[in-house]
Protein backbone atom coordinates (compact mmCIF):
# COMPACT_ATOMS: atom_id res chain seq x y z
CA UNK A 1 0.00 0.00 0.00
CA UNK A 2 0.99 3.20 -0.59
CA UNK A 3 -0.54 6.97 0.62
CA UNK A 4 0.54 10.19 -1.12
CA UNK A 5 -0.42 13.05 0.29
CA UNK A 6 -1.46 16.37 -1.36
CA UNK A 7 -2.98 19.79 0.01
CA UNK A 8 -5.96 22.02 -1.19
CA UNK A 9 -6.44 25.10 0.47
CA UNK A 10 -7.09 23.65 4.12
CA UNK A 11 -7.80 20.14 2.94
CA UNK A 12 -5.31 17.12 2.81
CA UNK A 13 -5.83 14.52 0.47
CA UNK A 14 -4.97 11.47 0.99
CA UNK A 15 -4.31 9.10 -2.15
CA UNK A 16 -4.08 5.45 -1.23
CA UNK A 17 -2.82 3.01 -3.28
CA UNK A 18 -3.29 -0.89 -2.62
CA UNK A 19 -5.10 -3.08 -0.48
CA UNK A 20 -5.66 -1.91 3.19
CA UNK A 21 -5.50 -4.79 6.03
CA UNK A 22 -4.67 -5.34 9.54
CA UNK A 23 -0.86 -4.90 8.54
CA UNK A 24 -1.08 -1.81 6.82
CA UNK A 25 -4.30 -0.01 8.31
CA UNK A 26 -2.26 1.65 11.54
CA UNK A 27 -0.40 3.47 9.01
CA UNK A 28 -3.23 5.52 7.60
CA UNK A 29 -3.91 6.09 11.03
CA UNK A 30 -0.50 7.34 12.10
CA UNK A 31 -1.09 9.70 8.96
CA UNK A 32 -4.35 11.65 9.96
CA UNK A 33 -2.74 11.86 13.56
CA UNK A 34 0.72 13.54 12.09
CA UNK A 35 -1.88 16.13 10.35
CA UNK A 36 -4.14 16.65 13.80
CA UNK A 37 -1.18 17.11 15.49
CA UNK A 38 -0.04 19.51 12.55
CA UNK A 39 -3.60 21.43 13.04
CA UNK A 40 -4.82 19.87 9.73
CA UNK A 41 -8.59 18.80 10.65
CA UNK A 42 -9.93 18.45 6.82
CA UNK A 43 -8.96 15.22 5.15
CA UNK A 44 -10.13 13.57 2.03
CA UNK A 45 -8.92 10.04 1.22
CA UNK A 46 -9.09 8.88 -1.83
CA UNK A 47 -9.89 5.29 -2.60
CA UNK A 48 -9.86 5.35 -5.92
CA UNK A 49 -7.20 2.80 -6.77
CA UNK A 50 -7.55 0.84 -3.42
CA UNK A 51 -8.35 -2.34 -4.63
CA UNK A 52 -9.51 -4.40 -1.51
CA UNK A 53 -10.18 -3.68 2.37
CA UNK A 54 -10.56 -5.31 5.38
CA UNK A 55 -12.82 -5.19 8.57
CA UNK A 56 -9.37 -3.83 10.05
CA UNK A 57 -8.95 -0.25 7.40
CA UNK A 58 -12.73 0.16 8.01
CA UNK A 59 -12.11 0.26 11.83
CA UNK A 60 -9.11 2.65 11.34
CA UNK A 61 -11.16 5.04 9.47
CA UNK A 62 -14.06 4.88 11.57
CA UNK A 63 -11.94 6.06 14.78
CA UNK A 64 -9.92 8.39 12.40
CA UNK A 65 -13.58 10.11 11.47
CA UNK A 66 -14.59 10.22 14.91
CA UNK A 67 -11.34 11.73 16.47
CA UNK A 68 -11.24 14.37 13.52
CA UNK A 69 -15.01 14.96 14.84
CA UNK A 70 -14.00 15.56 17.93
CA UNK A 71 -11.91 18.55 17.23
CA UNK A 72 -14.08 20.00 14.75
CA UNK A 73 -12.67 18.41 11.70
CA UNK A 74 -13.78 15.85 8.97
CA UNK A 75 -13.00 12.78 6.64
CA UNK A 76 -14.71 12.23 3.48
CA UNK A 77 -14.06 9.51 1.03
CA UNK A 78 -14.03 10.04 -2.65
CA UNK A 79 -14.42 6.90 -5.59
CA UNK A 80 -15.63 4.37 -3.43
CA UNK A 81 -15.75 1.53 -6.06
CA UNK A 82 -16.47 -1.67 -6.84
CA UNK A 83 -15.87 -4.33 -3.88
CA UNK A 84 -15.15 -1.47 -1.88
CA UNK A 85 -18.28 -0.04 -2.13
CA UNK A 86 -19.77 -3.73 -1.02
CA UNK A 87 -18.43 -4.00 1.88
CA UNK A 88 -19.12 -0.45 2.93
CA UNK A 89 -22.69 -1.39 1.50
CA UNK A 90 -22.92 -4.70 3.75
CA UNK A 91 -21.32 -2.67 6.56
CA UNK A 92 -23.99 -0.34 6.35
CA UNK A 93 -21.07 2.06 6.29
CA UNK A 94 -22.13 4.54 3.31
CA UNK A 95 -24.86 6.65 5.69
CA UNK A 96 -22.11 6.67 8.07
CA UNK A 97 -19.64 7.71 6.12
CA UNK A 98 -19.31 11.39 3.84
CA UNK A 99 -18.65 9.42 0.31
CA UNK A 100 -17.59 11.69 -2.82
CA UNK A 101 -17.88 10.59 -6.78
CA UNK A 102 -15.42 13.19 -6.76
CA UNK A 103 -12.35 15.22 -5.23
CA UNK A 104 -14.31 18.51 -6.55
CA UNK A 105 -17.53 17.40 -5.01
CA UNK A 106 -15.85 16.35 -1.26
CA UNK A 107 -13.53 19.61 -1.57
CA UNK A 108 -17.11 21.92 -2.14
CA UNK A 109 -18.19 19.94 0.96
CA UNK A 110 -15.91 21.16 2.84
CA UNK A 111 -16.21 25.15 1.20
CA UNK A 112 -20.06 24.68 2.37
CA UNK B 1 -4.01 -27.78 -1.11
CA UNK B 2 -2.51 -26.32 1.90
CA UNK B 3 -0.56 -22.85 3.20
CA UNK B 4 1.27 -22.74 5.99
CA UNK B 5 2.51 -19.34 6.87
CA UNK B 6 3.45 -17.41 9.80
CA UNK B 7 0.73 -15.87 11.61
CA UNK B 8 1.95 -11.96 11.33
CA UNK B 9 -0.21 -9.59 9.77
CA UNK B 10 2.91 -9.35 6.77
CA UNK B 11 1.23 -12.97 5.82
CA UNK B 12 -2.39 -11.95 5.49
CA UNK B 13 -1.62 -10.73 1.27
CA UNK B 14 -0.13 -14.13 0.80
CA UNK B 15 -3.09 -15.68 2.09
CA UNK B 16 -5.41 -13.75 0.01
CA UNK B 17 -3.75 -14.26 -3.07
CA UNK B 18 -3.24 -17.95 -1.86
CA UNK B 19 -7.26 -18.63 -1.95
CA UNK B 20 -8.11 -16.30 -4.45
CA UNK B 21 -5.66 -17.73 -7.04
CA UNK B 22 -7.40 -21.35 -6.21
CA UNK B 23 -11.17 -19.62 -6.09
CA UNK B 24 -10.73 -18.53 -9.62
CA UNK B 25 -9.71 -21.77 -11.68
CA UNK B 26 -12.86 -23.19 -10.06
CA UNK B 27 -14.86 -20.43 -11.65
CA UNK B 28 -16.14 -17.78 -9.08
CA UNK B 29 -17.75 -14.44 -10.65
CA UNK B 30 -15.73 -11.32 -9.34
CA UNK B 31 -18.39 -10.42 -7.08
CA UNK B 32 -18.22 -14.09 -5.11
CA UNK B 33 -14.19 -14.06 -5.35
CA UNK B 34 -14.40 -10.20 -3.76
CA UNK B 35 -16.10 -12.00 -1.02
CA UNK B 36 -14.39 -15.26 -0.21
CA UNK B 37 -11.29 -12.86 -0.10
CA UNK B 38 -12.91 -10.64 2.48
CA UNK B 39 -13.93 -13.62 4.75
CA UNK B 40 -10.61 -15.72 4.61
CA UNK B 41 -8.43 -12.30 5.51
CA UNK B 42 -11.14 -12.18 8.13
CA UNK B 43 -10.56 -15.45 9.48
CA UNK B 44 -6.36 -14.88 9.56
CA UNK B 45 -6.82 -11.61 11.04
CA UNK B 46 -8.96 -12.93 13.86
CA UNK B 47 -6.24 -14.90 14.92
CA UNK B 48 -3.60 -12.93 14.08
CA UNK B 49 -4.70 -10.08 16.32
CA UNK B 50 -7.04 -11.67 19.10
CA UNK B 51 -5.01 -14.79 19.70
CA UNK B 52 -1.80 -14.94 18.72
CA UNK B 53 -1.26 -11.32 19.60
CA UNK B 54 -2.78 -11.46 22.98
CA UNK B 55 -1.58 -14.76 24.29
CA UNK B 56 2.03 -15.26 25.31
CA UNK B 57 1.42 -18.65 26.57
CA UNK B 58 1.49 -19.87 22.69
CA UNK B 59 4.80 -20.70 21.80
CA UNK B 60 6.37 -19.48 18.61
CA UNK B 61 6.77 -22.58 16.42
CA UNK B 62 3.02 -22.69 17.19
CA UNK B 63 1.97 -19.30 16.13
CA UNK B 64 1.41 -20.18 12.65
CA UNK B 65 -1.55 -20.65 9.99
CA UNK B 66 -3.10 -23.13 7.96
CA UNK B 67 -5.03 -22.47 4.93
CA UNK B 68 -6.14 -25.29 3.51
CA UNK B 69 -8.75 -24.97 -0.21
CA UNK B 70 -10.53 -28.05 -2.06
CA UNK B 71 -12.98 -27.89 -4.76
CA UNK B 72 -16.27 -29.28 -3.23
CA UNK B 73 -19.79 -29.91 -5.52
CA UNK B 74 -20.22 -27.04 -6.97
CA UNK B 75 -18.03 -24.56 -4.68
CA UNK B 76 -15.26 -23.99 -2.49
CA UNK B 77 -14.14 -25.28 1.25
CA UNK B 78 -11.40 -22.96 2.75
CA UNK B 79 -10.48 -24.42 6.45
CA UNK B 80 -8.39 -21.96 8.20
CA UNK B 81 -6.79 -23.46 11.20
CA UNK B 82 -4.85 -22.26 14.07
CA UNK B 83 -3.15 -23.69 17.17
CA UNK B 84 -4.40 -20.86 19.79
CA UNK B 85 -6.90 -21.45 22.49
CA UNK B 86 -10.47 -22.31 21.32
CA UNK B 87 -12.37 -19.02 19.77
CA UNK B 88 -15.77 -20.15 18.36
CA UNK B 89 -16.68 -16.88 15.55
CA UNK B 90 -19.63 -19.18 14.82
CA UNK B 91 -21.44 -18.48 17.86
CA UNK B 92 -20.75 -14.96 18.22
CA UNK B 93 -23.82 -12.99 16.95
CA UNK B 94 -23.94 -10.77 14.53
CA UNK B 95 -23.57 -6.86 15.69
CA UNK B 96 -26.33 -4.24 14.91
CA UNK B 97 -24.70 -2.81 12.47
CA UNK B 98 -26.56 1.06 12.43
CA UNK B 99 -25.45 1.22 16.21
CA UNK B 100 -22.30 -0.39 16.13
CA UNK B 101 -20.84 2.57 13.74
CA UNK B 102 -22.79 5.03 15.98
CA UNK B 103 -21.09 3.83 18.92
CA UNK B 104 -18.04 4.35 17.15
CA UNK B 105 -16.95 0.32 17.48
CA UNK B 106 -14.82 -1.09 15.29
CA UNK B 107 -14.66 -4.24 16.08
CA UNK B 108 -17.64 -7.49 15.34
CA UNK B 109 -17.05 -6.14 11.49
CA UNK B 110 -14.90 -9.41 10.58
CA UNK B 111 -16.96 -12.17 12.10
CA UNK B 112 -19.65 -10.03 10.41
CA UNK B 113 -18.02 -10.12 7.09
CA UNK B 114 -17.10 -13.88 7.62
CA UNK B 115 -20.73 -14.84 8.66
CA UNK B 116 -22.38 -12.67 5.56
CA UNK B 117 -19.71 -13.03 2.70
CA UNK B 118 -20.27 -17.14 3.06
CA UNK B 119 -22.17 -19.73 2.44
CA UNK B 120 -21.66 -22.12 4.93
CA UNK B 121 -19.49 -21.80 8.28
CA UNK B 122 -18.85 -24.27 10.98
CA UNK B 123 -15.83 -24.21 14.03
CA UNK B 124 -13.95 -26.98 15.49
CA UNK B 125 -11.67 -26.79 18.26
CA UNK B 126 -9.08 -30.31 18.66
CA UNK B 127 -7.81 -29.75 22.38
CA UNK B 128 -4.04 -29.73 22.56
CA UNK B 129 -4.26 -28.72 19.21
CA UNK B 130 -6.40 -25.26 17.98
CA UNK B 131 -9.26 -24.12 16.55
CA UNK B 132 -10.46 -24.87 12.69
CA UNK B 133 -12.79 -22.65 10.79
CA UNK B 134 -14.18 -24.27 7.75
CA UNK B 135 -15.97 -22.09 5.16
CA UNK B 136 -17.92 -22.86 2.28
CA UNK B 137 -19.15 -20.70 -0.81
CA UNK B 138 -20.89 -22.32 -3.45
CA UNK B 139 -20.63 -20.75 -7.20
Amino acid sequence: MEINRRESGDVVIFDINGEIDLYNAPEIKEKIKEEMNNGKVNIIINLDKVSYIDSSGIGVLISSLSNLKKVGGALKLINVYASVRKVFELTKLTSFFEIHDSEDDALAAFNN
Amino acid sequence: MTLRIAGVTDSLSRIREFVLSFAKEQGFSEEKLGEIEMAVDEAATNVIRHSYAEDPEIPDDNRVLEIEVKGIEKGIEVVVSDFGKAFNPVGVPLPDLERHTTARKTHGLGIFSMKVFMDEMAHEFIPGIGNRIIMRKFL
